[in-house]
């Protein structure tokens, strides 16, 4: 699994519309310590076509950070 | 005296409003509740859902392609005051309407003590519309920001945004469309704009204590308060990101949930502008009142004052009030310098503003009683 770490709540919400529109299967995670110190939330991207998913990220000049997880 | 609605203060805030404003606001405090992000469960997704939503959509209404450049805050004051106070101005000019509220001048009086910055009038006609062809004349090297307030408050004149755009060259251009919008198309990026101050509860009919800005260029205005974000926590500095700079502290979720609701819910206007213009032309021809109002009914929004020789505006308030329940308002309401420029100062003006729910049988009567009480 993937999880995207973007700046704000306004670009993890875009994101996740993104997602949500390409059938993508997300989950808003509160932010892992050892990634951040973060208070809020970041992107779970469970399975799906996780290329496209970076492709409208990047189109849609959302920022974002990619981890592995699991 | 017939009326189906006897509140004509729609420009102080508006009222009524659609019924899915407080229904929305109802059920976002009885069933959501949540904070807007700083967390990851349910409650905080759907509230950061709203909120964003809602900022998606205010850029539809702004003509602004990034949402992400809004800003919300708690009316168009502060939004004002942010822009304002956030840009550097010192030992500059400002070039201003004639027909600022004093939300703008205000905070620029403020300035001109503390920061040796002066203000000047733009050209305009004898109903305070910038003629932007003269706009050279009082042009200098030291002008560093243009403010336009879109639609007078007083006299509903609509100023000519895109063409003053085209006179001041890159001068940082600041439009208040407090009054305008929900009534009057608003194409920020096609103007070409530097920043938009906004309220929610006049005619986008949304809550009191919504509003905000957009901002084009972040990178040239600092945030006006300072604090948390939920983002870059390990950090005493704000967020160079927006729209997080300007938005420090937890915002106004419920207001704007129920902002969410009007804009999604904004009703068909049931009078023409047709016979807006019948009713000011009847109203104009009272002996003895002056009509404030645009020059051409092409530059008039739905907000009209009058003034009357004899008859004080506190007391044709009154009398409407008294006589046939009319809430409107009278006095400066706010804008001194636009009462200074239309010759109206100190006394001001009885004052009307529409709502999209008057219907013209509405006009109609309020062109007779205001004939009555006055004649």
């Amino acid at each position: 699994m993937q999880l995207y770490l973007f700046p704000n709540v306004h670009k993890v919400m875009k994101a996740e519309k993104i997602c949500s529109n390409i059938g993508i299967q997300s989950r808003v995670i509160p932010v892992p310590e050892h990634i951040s110190s973060e208070c809020g939330m970041c992107l779970l991207v469970e399975s799906g076509d996780v290329d496209k998913c970076v492709e409208l990220f990047e189109k849609n000049s959302i920022p974002f950070e990619v981890y592995h997880e699991g | 005296m017939e009326f189906s609605n006897t509140y004509f203060d729609n420009a102080s805030t508006s009222w009524p409003k659609p019924a899915e404003v407080g229904d929305a606001m109802k059920h976002f405090i009885h069933q959501i509740g949540g904070t807007y992000g700083r967390a990851a469960y349910g409650r905080v997704f759907q509230t950061s859902r709203i909120i964003e939503e809602c900022r998606n959509t205010m850029a539809d209404v702004l003509g602004v392609a990034e949402a992400g450049n809004i800003a919300f805050t708690t009316n168009a004051t502060y939004a004002l005051n942010t822009i304002i106070n956030g840009l550097n101005l010192s030992g500059g000019e400002v070039l201003i309407s004639p027909l600022e509220h004093n939300a703008v001048m205000r905070p620029l009086q403020r300035l001109s003590q503390t920061k040796n910055i002066k203000w000047k009038l733009l050209p305009a006609g004898k109903d305070g519309r910038i003629i932007p062809e003269k706009i050279p004349e009082v042009l200098t090297p030291s002008c560093r920001l243009v403010i336009v307030n879109h639609q007078s408050n007083v006299n509903g004149v609509i100023q000519p945004v895109e063409e003053i755009r085209s006179y001041i060259g890159s001068i940082p251009f600041a439009i208040d469309v407090t009054q305008s919008l929900g009534g009057v198309p608003v194409e920020g990026d096609k103007w070409g704009v530097d920043f938009i101050a906004f309220t929610g509860h006049k005619g986008l009919l949304g809550p009191a204590g919504t509003g905000g800005f957009f901002v084009r260029n972040p990178e040239m205005l600092d945030p006006f308060i300072y604090g948390g974000t939920g983002s870059r926590s390990e950090s005493f500095e704000m967020p160079g990101f927006v729209p997080d700079k300007y938005e420090a502290g937890t915002p106004n979720t419920v207001g704007i949930a129920g902002l969410l609701a009007a804009l999604q819910n904004k009703p068909d206007t049931l009078w023409t502008n047709d016979f807006f213009n019948e009713i000011l032309h009847r109203i104009r021809r009272i002996k003895g009142l002056k009509l404030l109002a645009a020059d051409h009914f092409e530059h008039q929004g739905s907000v009209f004052s009058i003034a009357h020789g004899s008859v004080p505006p506190s007391t044709i308030a009154r009398r409407l009030y008294d006589r046939y329940r009319i809430e409107i308002r009278s006095g400066l309401h706010c804008a001194p310098l636009a009462h200074q420029s239309l010759r109206t100062f100190p006394s001001g003006t009885a004052r009307f503003a529409l709502s999209p729910w008057h219907t013209n049988d509405d006009l109609e009567s309020l062109a007779q009683v205001i004939e009555e009480i006055l004649t």
